[in-house]
């Protein structure tokens, strides 16, 4: 188990579901173990605000939308953290959708969701939408160890035949 | 390429996976002889030292090639197969497009789910088991036994480029800087062609990075700033 916390900034793309799959996990190695969904824009579902075990988060259509840009903000000035003790802010850049810009704020507190806001809304709440066919990337509210039989792969910087005997994908591939 | 390739197939024929498999690692061997700048004799290296003229190209680097164009057309400049110091390097094309490449003989080969990784680039088809996506995790900047996120990926590719693990061998095209302003960036798109060569892409770009990929195919984009 490997307990390594990440403490930066980290700027997120990519919908109410991959935004909060990293908030999570950032966090993960010490004692969330959890699974929840956070809102799949891939299933069909409408609903980014899924239920989750960690605290109160809700990505509703209450959210004001202040966005009617119709180009994507820049990432920087979007992702502003704030890293206050335990609590992080994460604010993805705006996502465009064929539907309207779109973009969240997620704040953790340690490993448990505080926060939810949609920052700028498209206007397809409440209608069903498939943003990508191909690959859909959500978040797992799970502790991820080194030995864990829940991951399959390691996506990383190119590691050389002599660093993968330390890398997690060896210890992944040996428990085959 | 120096690197490990890993396969995971299931829901397969043993011996039909084992067949693929090896034809996916033949073809994964054939660009590594190719493209490799360690090679005096590779194709690449006699490209490098202008001993090839266009017509004497194979088909497979005229490939490359063109996605690197692609890309550097694409990026405005930032992303550029020629090094700062005037050589060649088809690395931040090759090793995606060659994964990619391996996994569609797999596919071909009639396999519906496996998780190739090659080197830390990946490309997933179906699941681990029915009903269940590919769990990917993104690898720590700074520890390579930890991850900071975990993506579902059922039919797509995952590539992530970074300074921790091999130092500085992306720059910028534009300046020729390899002093990145971020230490890692992962980029989830449908094939891992596309996905490398962006995740390499938005390393050098910076904080414009994200958005730029996603408006060139990226399904996801992760960046990580330095700390």
């Amino acid at each position: 188990m490997s307990t390594t916390p990440w403490r930066g900034t980290l700027i997120f793309v990519g919908g109410v579901a991959a935004i909060a799959a990293t908030a999570v996990t950032r966090f993960a190695g010490a004692d969330s173990s959890a699974t929840t969904g956070l809102g799949t824009l891939g299933s069909g579902t409408t609903s980014s605000n899924g239920t989750h075990t960690g605290g109160s988060s809700s990505a509703n259509g209450s959210s004001s939308s202040t966005g009617s840009s119709g180009t994507a903000s820049n990432p920087a000035s979007a992702a502003q953290s704030g890293s206050t003790g335990g609590t992080v802010t994460v604010v993805g850049s705006t996502v465009q959708t064929p539907y309207g810009p779109l973009q969240l704020s997620v704040t953790f507190n340690g490993s448990k969701i505080q926060d939810v806001q949609a920052l700028q809304y498209p206007s397809w709440h409440g209608q069903s939408v498939r943003i990508n066919q191909y690959a859909i990337p959500q978040l797992t509210q799970e502790a991820v160890a080194a030995n864990s039989s829940n991951i399959n792969g390691i996506s990383g910087a190119t590691f050389t035949s002599e660093a993968y005997v330390q890398s997690l994908q060896a210890a992944i591939d040996s428990h085959k | 390429m120096g690197t490990v390739v890993s396969i995971d197939v299931r829901n397969a024929d043993p011996a039909a996976a084992e067949a693929a498999v090896d034809a996916a690692f033949d073809l994964l061997r054939q660009a590594d002889a190719r493209f490799s700048p360690f090679r005096p004799d590779s194709e690449l290296s006699r490209l490098d030292r202008g001993e090839l003229a266009d017509d004497e190209l194979s088909d497979d680097m005229r490939e490359v090639l063109g996605i690197a164009e692609r890309a550097r057309a694409d990026s405005d400049g930032v992303f550029d197969i020629h090094t700062p110091d005037g050589r060649l390097d088809t690395n931040g094309v090759v090793k995606g497009w060659a994964a990619q490449r391996a996994a569609d003989r797999l596919a071909a080969a009639g396999l519906t789910d496996f998780c190739l990784n090659a080197g830390g680039d990946i490309v997933a088809r179906g699941g681990p088991e029915p009903g269940r996506p590919w769990q990917i995790a993104v690898r720590h900047p700074a520890d390579p036994m930890a991850v900071i996120a975990t993506l579902e990926v059922r039919d797509g590719a995952v590539a992530t480029s970074g300074t921790y693990e091999r130092g500085a061998h992306v720059w910028d095209g534009r300046t020729g800087s390899r002093d990145l302003p971020l230490v890692a960036a992962t980029v989830v798109a449908p094939d891992l062609t596309l996905a490398d060569v962006l995740a390499t892409t938005v390393l050098a770009m910076g904080e414009d990075g994200p958005a730029w990929a996603m408006a060139h195919g990226a399904t996801a984009v992760l960046a990580v700033p330095p700390a």
